[in-house]
């Protein structure tokens, strides 16, 4: 088993995971863009029973974890979403606060409990303030509950399809990998009704980078299920989805943004989608990535979409005009003070064609995942791609990328070489295993840092050189 | 064109048998006769520096040897002017390195070997300079403030660069700061009568009135700030690629440092002897602290001159529709690794968080000299439109992320036009001893308030603050006042004893930076405060 991996994805994310990934009281929020696609299910109207109508002991509240029945004891035992509304408790949370000047504490605050807990929304005053209520419930990320609680466990419901489940009973098809992960994406990216911006990371929240393979086997984050819709390619699939879906929805976000643009109370551009480190940095030499990167960027610009767009290009399998147009996107996200407008009309084509190619990778992993998953020389060519894409033809620096764009690089092999071993352990290249380790060490943060202070890039490419020349010579004859 | 040492040579040539026939040794009076020329800077054909070498050009030229030991000159004539001036800006002042510090070295394999190499490496892949043949040491946007600009103006168009507009030759010389050497002005400044002119007659033959410190201190701000207007810019894209961060600048340590090419007027035996009325015209004030004075100035001027570049710029950066250029950021408020700690730091009064704030070592001290003080006849009105403009101008900053260029434009040009009027307030006090103690005590109290207030210090405020407390210091004690504890903190000089490349220089700058805590610096302050009681 790898688990390399995952302490980094904790550095980068894990205070930020404190709970967070729930759908709004009305689910159409998330799905009413797009037109017709795989992923857009009309769900009915019905109201929330409450996490504890899941909770007996002979249904989702056994002993144990993972097991089918102890659903509810995880979340509470070891899943971080629990804790989501405790948290808005803690000094951090009532600093925050203070520094955006909200007019009501973090644990009272709509702006901070329409992610960290739904519920408490409507719930009443006199429960809040108590660190015990939950933050993000069971109701929040498999919708209310009202039409399926007493359905949903007889066998007529089970041989229901996912849509059925769904669109008759409000039961949210986490299955669907394209609609899992864009629920996750409506907290940890945003939507039109939640963000972390700058505003609110400059008072201390914690940045939002998701990257759903990665989150979801996070030490601190124990799944209550097993992927039984899938089969050993699951990460594999698992990984594309999730790029695609997390970039659609960032750049739903952006237009989202830029149509508000037009009233100049609302912050434009959102730096928050621009590399952090970029700028947050100590300005010492041998700590740079300029020596290393080949950049097509104007030197001291903004640089756009650095974590949501710098693995899209192989998630997306080389569809040249999706490609063309992320790379037009950055380019006027570089200087978008110009016309928001413009950026919002091509971030709408965008998104065509992201909801065009989830629904392509979504119908093919239910049809092949199982039945026909990707074989090891399929993951062994995804790896290679990817490590060629992270650098120059000529292998010798990297292309347009920071620690942002290193680190997804990192993270999409890691998700593969995982994928590698399920699919077929004896064949999976051993030589690949260390350099992963070592990457994932190098880009980890040092202790009290929120940045990759002190971190050498020539180090990492050297790394990325070694993974790119492994899998390029898959056989090891040199 | 001949080489630069065959035309300094002939120059010399010609100094000296000018000098030997010179009119003000021995001959009449020089008549004043109005130059012909208007007033308008640019208008002079430049001559060159090497026209000043002659007599300007220290020891070994026959023309200081004639002049300066000439028999029975009492008192010797150096007591006015040293003449050493070329010699020490050549072998002291890096002025004279500008130009050399723009040509880009590249080592055996091609690759850049020093900052200008690597910049012109990364400007030139820049998507605007692609394909074009760009280089460092010849494009305008450079040479307005590494080499003299003979026809000062914007940069208007990079691609016509160089040409006969700048001289290379010489990096910063006389006449980047002096003017435009002419005809009129070799001519006349030699002669009996010049000293007795007026500023403004000797600006009308080129001359620069850099006697006047908020003259002075807005011809060093027009490259060490900035100034669009004569196209000195240093913007983001140049920081990037690996421009030095400009430090904040402070009149009087700046010219201590250049290091002076001139008698300072308080040392200045000649200047003293003088009638009154003459001594107006090097603005010379008897009875007055002259450093405290060109302090108070000098951090005006500063302010002045950064206002009146971002004005400039949000003015045409909201036509273009662009983003404010970062250049006119607090760079470290951006440009440092995230640590944990500084979470629980409180913000700036009146600065959202996430809202990029504007350099703003111009201002911190400005506030405590615009202090009422001797200023009571206007019961300190001045420093209350200073606070009401600033707060309007952060707002417009605050507004969204690099402020909105429209309404950044407008406070910045009101506050431009704030200076006059503060200028002329500050010309009006007299900085006795009493002036100078109660601008020090002013210091000293805005940085016991800073240590309450607990609010976010950066490096290059507290430096600025610290040069005017040792500016000040040295003064009333008469001492160069050494202290190794505020230095560590804040480097008081601008640059050790050694000369020492850009990259060293740069490199030490950062660690300053860096490694600059502010309560380390209060501390060392106060120190420094105790150390020295003015009485």
């Amino acid at each position: 088993m790898l688990r390399m991996r995952l302490t980094l994805l904790l550095a980068i994310s894990f205070a930020c995971a404190i709970g967070i990934l729930n759908l709004p009281a009305s689910a159409e929020v998330q799905h009413k863009s797009g037109s017709g696609e795989s992923s857009e299910y009309r769900f009915p109207k019905a109201s929330h029973t409450g996490s504890l109508s899941c909770a007996s002991a002979s249904c989702h509240a056994s002993s144990g974890s993972v097991r089918a029945g102890s659903e509810y004891t995880t979340w509470v035992n070891s899943d971080p979403h629990f804790r989501a509304y405790s948290v808005l408790l803690d000094p951090p949370s009532r600093r925050i606060a203070e520094k955006l000047k909200l007019r009501k504490p973090a644990h009272e605050s709509q702006l901070c409990l329409n992610c960290h807990a739904p519920s408490a929304l409507t719930a009443p005053k006199a429960v809040l303030n108590r660190p015990t209520l939950p933050g993000v419930g069971c109701e929040d990320c498999h919708g209310p509950a009202e039409k399926y609680l007493s359905t949903h466990y007889q066998d007529d419901f089970k041989r229901l399809t996912r849509t059925e489940k769904a669109e008759a009973h409000g039961l949210f098809p986490t299955k669907d990998l394209s609609f899992r992960v864009r629920m996750c994406a409506s907290c940890h990216v945003g939507d039109a009704s939640r963000e972390v911006n700058h505003d609110m990371i400059a008072a201390g929240h914690p940045r939002l980078a998701f990257e759903y393979t990665g989150y979801h086997h996070s030490k601190k984050y124990t799944r209550h299920w097993e992927e039984s819709a899938y089969g050993p390619d699951f990460e594999a699939r698992a990984w594309e989805i999730g790029q695609v879906a997390s970039a659609r929805s960032a750049v739903a976000l952006t237009v989202h943004r830029a149509e508000r643009a037009k009233a100049q109370r609302d912050p434009w551009p959102e730096l928050a989608e621009y590399s952090c480190y970029a700028c947050h940095r100590d300005l010492k030499a041998g700590e740079s990535w300029a020596p290393v990167v080949q950049s097509s960027r104007t030197p001291g610009s903004l640089p756009w979409g650095t974590w949501y767009f710098s693995t899209a290009d192989p998630a997306i399998g080389n569809v040249e005009t999706i490609q063309k147009e992320v790379a037009e996107m950055s380019r006027l996200m570089e200087n978008p003070s110009r016309d928001p407008r413009l950026v919002a009309q091509r971030g709408k084509q965008l998104i065509v064609h992201f909801d065009a190619r989830l629904r392509h990778l979504q119908n093919s992993a239910d049809a092949n995942s199982r039945s026909h998953p990707y074989a090891a020389a399929d993951i062994q060519k995804s790896i290679s791609a990817i490590a060629r894409h992270g650098l120059t033809d000529d292998g010798t620096k990297f292309r347009n990328l920071d620690w942002d764009g290193a680190t997804q690089h990192y993270l999409a092999i890691a998700a593969h070489y995982y994928s590698w071993a399920e699919v077929d352990a004896s064949s999976r290249d051993p030589r690949l295993r260390q350099p992963l380790a070592d990457l994932n060490g190098l880009l980890e943060f040092p202790k009290l840092y929120n940045s990759p202070k002190g971190h050498d890039p020539a180090q990492i490419l050297k790394l990325f050189q070694k993974l790119r020349t492994d899998t390029s010579d898959p056989h090891g004859t040199r | 064109m001949k080489p630069f040492f065959v035309r300094m040579f002939a120059a010399l040539a010609i100094s000296a048998s000018l000098l030997a026939s010179i009119a003000w040794i021995e001959g009449p009076q020089g008549n004043a006769q109005e130059p012909k020329q208007p007033a308008v800077n640019g208008n002079f054909e430049s001559l060159s520096a090497i026209h000043c070498i002659g007599c300007h050009g220290g020891p070994d030229t026959p023309a200081y040897k004639a002049y300066s030991q000439k028999e029975g000159a009492r008192p010797p004539r150096t007591d006015f002017i040293l003449l050493t001036e070329y010699h020490t800006w050549k072998n002291d002042d890096i002025h004279s390195e500008a130009h050399k510090n723009i040509e880009p070295k590249l080592s055996a394999d091609g690759k850049p070997a020093n900052l200008a190499g690597k910049m012109q490496e990364i400007l030139s892949k820049s998507p605007a300079r692609v394909g074009k043949d760009y280089h460092v040491d010849s494009a305008a946007e450079c040479l307005t403030c590494h080499a003299v600009d003979r026809r000062p103006g914007p940069v208007s168009s990079p691609a016509l660069a160089a040409g006969d507009r700048f001289n290379r030759e010489t990096g910063v010389s006389c006449e980047a700061c002096h003017g435009l050497v002419s005809e009129e002005w070799i001519g006349q400044h030699i002669q009996r009568g010049w000293r007795e002119q007026k500023p403004e007659a000797k600006l009308k033959s080129g001359q620069i009135d850099l006697r006047d410190p908020h003259t002075k201190a807005m011809k060093c701000a027009s490259c060490h700030i900035g100034n669009k207007e004569e196209g000195k810019f240093v913007t983001h894209e140049m920081y990037a690629a690996g421009h030095p961060p400009l430090p904040p600048f402070e009149l009087v340590t700046y010219s201590r440092d250049q290091p002076r090419h001139f008698i300072a007027n308080r040392d200045n035996k000649a200047l003293k002897a003088m009638e009154a009325k003459l001594q107006a015209n090097f603005h010379y004030r008897p009875d007055e602290m002259q450093d405290t004075h060109d302090f108070a100035v000098g951090t005006l001027a500063a302010f002045e001159a950064t206002m009146k570049l971002l004005a400039e710029d949000a003015k045409s950066t909201a036509e273009s529709g662009n983003l404010l250029d970062f250049a006119h950021f607090d760079c470290f408020a951006c440009h440092h690794d995230l640590k944990i700690e500084n979470e629980s730091r409180k913000p700036r009064p009146g600065v959202v968080p996430g809202r990029p704030v504007m350099r703003p070592w111009a201002t911190e001290t400005l506030q405590v000299v615009m202090e009422p003080g001797a200023k009571k006849d206007d019961g300190g009105k001045a420093k209350i439109e200073l606070k009401t403009l600033m707060t309007r101008l952060t707002d417009s900053f605050n507004v969204r992320p690099f402020g909105d260029p429209n309404s950044v434009a407008k406070e910045a040009t009101a506050l431009a036009k704030w200076c006059e009027q503060a200028k002329a307030d500050i010309l009006r006090v007299k900085y006795t001893r009493e002036e100078s103690i109660n601008l020090y005590r002013g210091l000293a109290k805005h940085l016991s308030t800073l240590r309450t207030d607990g609010v976010y210090l950066d490096h290059d405020t507290a430096q600025q603050m610290a040069w005017g407390l040792v500016v000040i210091q040295e003064e009333l004690s008469g001492l160069k006042k050494e202290s190794p504890a505020l230095d560590q903190v804040v480097r008081l000089r601008l640059r050790g004893t050694e000369r020492e490349t850009v990259e060293k220089r740069l490199t030490s700058r950062y660690e300053q930076i860096y490694g600059f805590k502010r309560d380390s610096f209060l501390d060392a302050a106060d120190g420094f405060l105790k150390a020295f009681d003015p009485k």
